[in-house]
C-alpha cells in the first residue's frame, strides 16, 4: 500500500511544476466559464422559472463547476497507457512487482488532487467573483461534494484506462478518442444538466457510466440528490469498469506482441 | 506582379505536398473513416445539446433556434476549414523542440506554408462538412431572402473566418519561439472563439465583446455578416454595412500575425541537437 501512496504523492507534486501552463489553463477555463454562463443567463431571460429543477443561478454555478472539474477529471486526451503499449515500454512496466492497474490509478489520484487545488479551486473562485455564485453554507455538503468528486475521478480513470487498452488491438487510437469525447461531452453533463434531456435520451444517459463524472457531483452540491445514491452509482461503475479493465488486460497480455527491440 | 506569381507557385507546391499527405492518410482506411465520422459526430453532440436547450428556452437574445443554428453552421464551417488547412501548425512545437525547423529554414519555400502543410488532416474534413450541412439546413429552414450582396457576404464571412482562425493557429505556433507552456491560453481564442461565434455577440458582457471584436475580430467575421444576411436587429448599434468589414478585420489581423511570424522566425535559435 505504501508504494501506491508514494506514487500518488509524487504524481501530486509533479503537477505543481508547470506554473505557466496552469495560469494559461486558468485563463482558458475562465473565458469558457464566462462565455457559457452568459449563454445560459441569456437563455433564462426568455422564460421564467427553473428548468427541470435548475434555476438560472444554479445553472450558472453548474457551468463553473464543470469548468473547474475539467482538468481534475481529465476527461479528454489521456493516452499515457496507450503510448506505453505503442512504444513497447509496457513490457518493463508489467515486469515491475506492483499491480499495473493500481500503479496508474494511484498516479491519477495524485494528479487529480493537485489539479483540484491548482485548477479547480481557482477557476471556481473566479466564477464566484465574476458571477456572484451562491454556494451552500453547510460544511457537510462540501464534504459530500468532495467525496463524490473523488469517486468521479476513479470512474474517469477506469474509463480512460479501459479505452487506452484498445491500443493492444489497434495502433491508431484517434478514432476511438473522438468517439469517447462525444460520449463524455454529451452524457457526462458537461454541456448541460442531464435532466434537461428529453425522457428517451435521459434514459440512455442514466444507463451509462458518464453521468458519474460531472452530473452526480453537481447534483450532490446542489442538493438535488442524496449523496449516498450518488456514491452508490459511482462505486458501481468504478467496480464494473475496473473489473472489465482487468479482464481485458488478461486477454491482452496473452496476445502481447512487442514491436522492435 | 512577380510577388503574386511567386505566391501562386508556392501555393501550387503546398497543394502538391498536401496531396501526398492525404494519400498517406488514406493508407489506414479504417482509422481514417473513423476519424472523419468521429469529427462529424463530435459537433453533432454539441448541436444536439443546443437543440435540447431550445426545448426549454424560447430565444437567445432575440435569436430563435434556426438563427442560432445558422451561426453554429457558419462557425463550424470556417473553423473546420481552417483546422483542415492549418493542422500542421499543431506539430510546430514538436518540430521546434527536435530542431527540425532548421531543415524548414533551408528550403526555398515560405516557412509558414511549410509549417501548415506538414500535416493536412482530412479528419477535419468531417467537421467542415458537418458545418456546411448544418448551415445548409439553417438557410433552407430560415427562408432567407437572398440577394447577390448577401450571397457575397456569406462567402466573405467564411473566407475571412478561415483567414482569422488560421492566423490564430499561426500565433499559437509562433508563441513557442518564446514559450512552450502557455500556448494553452490561445485555446480560449481558437476553440473559445469558434464557440463564441455560435451565439449572438450581443448577449455577452461588454468586455468579452470588446475582446472578441477589437483584439480578436471574431465578431466581425461571423456575427455582423449573420445580422445582415438574416435581417436581424443589432442592439449594439453598429451600421448595417459592418458585415462587409469582415475581410478588412481578418486581413488586418492576418497582417499583424504575418509580422509576428516573421519576427519569431528571425529570432529563432536552433536547439542545436
Amino acid at each position: 500500500m505504501r508504494v501506491y501512496i508514494e506514487l500518488a504523492r509524487r504524481s501530486f507534486a509533479q503537477q505543481f511544476a508547470y506554473r505557466e501552463a496552469t495560469l494559461a489553463g486558468l485563463f482558458t477555463n475562465s473565458v469558457f466559464g464566462i462565455m457559457l454562463a452568459s449563454v445560459f443567463l441569456g437563455l433564462y431571460q426568455s422564460r421564467s422559472g427553473p428548468v427541470a429543477g435548475w434555476s438560472a443561478d444554479e445553472t450558472v454555478r453548474y457551468v463553473w463547476i464543470n469548468q473547474s472539474l475539467l482538468m481534475v477529471l481529465f476527461v479528454w486526451g489521456w493516452w499515457e497507457v496507450a503510448q506505453t503499449i505503442r512504444t513497447g515500454a509496457i513490457v518493463t512496466d508489467l515486469l515491475k512487482p506492483i499491480d499495473y492497474y493500481a500503479y496508474w490509478m494511484a498516479r491519477d489520484v495524485g494528479r487529480a488532487g493537485a489539479q483540484l487545488i491548482i485548477r479547480g479551486m481557482p477557476t471556481l473562485a473566479i466564477g464566484w467573483v465574476l458571477f456572484h455564485l451562491q454556494f451552500p453554507t453547510s460544511p457537510v455538503r462540501w464534504v459530500e461534494f468532495l467525496v463524490s468528486i473523488f469517486f468521479a475521478v476513479l470512474v474517469s480513470f477506469a474509463f480512460r484506462f479501459l479505452i487506452n487498452l484498445a491500443t493492444f488491438w489497434t495502433i491508431d487510437y484517434r478514432g476511438l478518442s473522438y468517439a469517447s469525447i462525444v460520449l463524455v461531452n454529451l452524457f457526462s453533463g458537461l454541456l448541460l444538466p442531464l435532466t434537461f434531456f428529453p425522457a428517451w435520451l435521459l434514459t440512455i444517459a442514466n444507463l451509462l457510466p458518464f453521468r458519474s463524472l460531472m452530473m452526480l457531483p453537481n447534483e450532490v452540491l446542489a442538493g438535488h440528490r442524496s449523496p449516498w445514491s450518488a456514491y452508490g452509482l459511482q462505486i458501481f461503475w468504478v467496480v464494473a469498469l475496473s473489473a472489465l479493465a482487468q479482464l481485458v488486460m488478461k486477454r491482452a497480455e496473452k496476445k502481447l506482441v512487442v514491436q522492435g527491440g | 506582379m512577380a510577388n503574386f506569381r511567386e505566391l501562386l507557385s508556392e501555393l501550387a507546391i503546398a497543394g502538391r505536398i498536401a496531396r501526398s499527405r492525404l494519400q498517406g492518410q488514406m493508407q489506414y482506411r479504417a482509422s481514417f473513416v473513423l476519424q472523419i465520422a468521429g469529427n462529424f459526430i463530435i459537433n453533432f453532440a454539441e448541436l444536439l445539446a443546443l437543440i435540447i436547450m431550445f426545448q426549454h428556452f424560447h430565444h437567445l437574445g432575440g435569436w430563435n433556434i434556426r438563427e442560432v443554428i445558422f451561426l453554429y453552421g457558419l462557425s463550424a464551417t470556417m473553423f473546420g476549414l481552417a483546422q483542415m488547412i492549418g493542422s500542421g501548425l499543431d506539430q510546430f512545437p514538436a518540430q521546434m523542440r527536435l530542431g527540425e525547423f532548421d531543415r524548414v529554414l533551408t528550403r526555398p519555400l515560405s516557412t509558414f506554408i511549410q509549417a501548415s502543410v506538414t500535416d493536412i488532416s482530412l479528419r477535419y474534413f468531417g467537421q467542415m462538412l458537418q458545418g456546411l450541412v448544418i448551415l445548409g439546413y439553417a438557410v433552407f429552414a430560415l427562408d432567407v431572402h437572398w440577394t447577390a450582396a448577401k450571397l457575397l457576404l456569406l462567402f466573405l464571412s467564411i473566407f475571412s473566418g478561415v483567414v482569422l482562425f488560421l492566423s490564430l493557429f499561426a500565433i499559437e505556433a509562433v508563441l513557442c519561439f518564446w514559450t512552450v507552456e502557455s500556448t494553452e491560453a490561445i485555446n480560449a481564442f481558437t476553440y473559445g472563439g469558434s464557440d463564441l461565434a455560435q451565439y449572438p455577440l450581443s448577449i455577452f458582457d461588454r468586455w468579452l465583446r470588446r475582446l472578441f471584436l477589437w483584439l480578436i475580430p471574431i465578431g466581425f467575421v461571423s456575427y455582423f455578416p449573420a445580422v445582415t444576411i438574416l435581417d436581424k436587429h443589432d442592439p449594439l448599434g453598429f451600421p448595417a454595412w459592418t458585415g462587409f468589414a469582415a475581410p478588412l478585420a481578418a486581413g488586418l489581423f492576418a497582417l499583424a500575425t504575418g509580422w509576428l511570424w516573421g519576427f519569431g522566425v528571425r529570432h529563432y535559435r536552433s536547439t542545436g541537437s
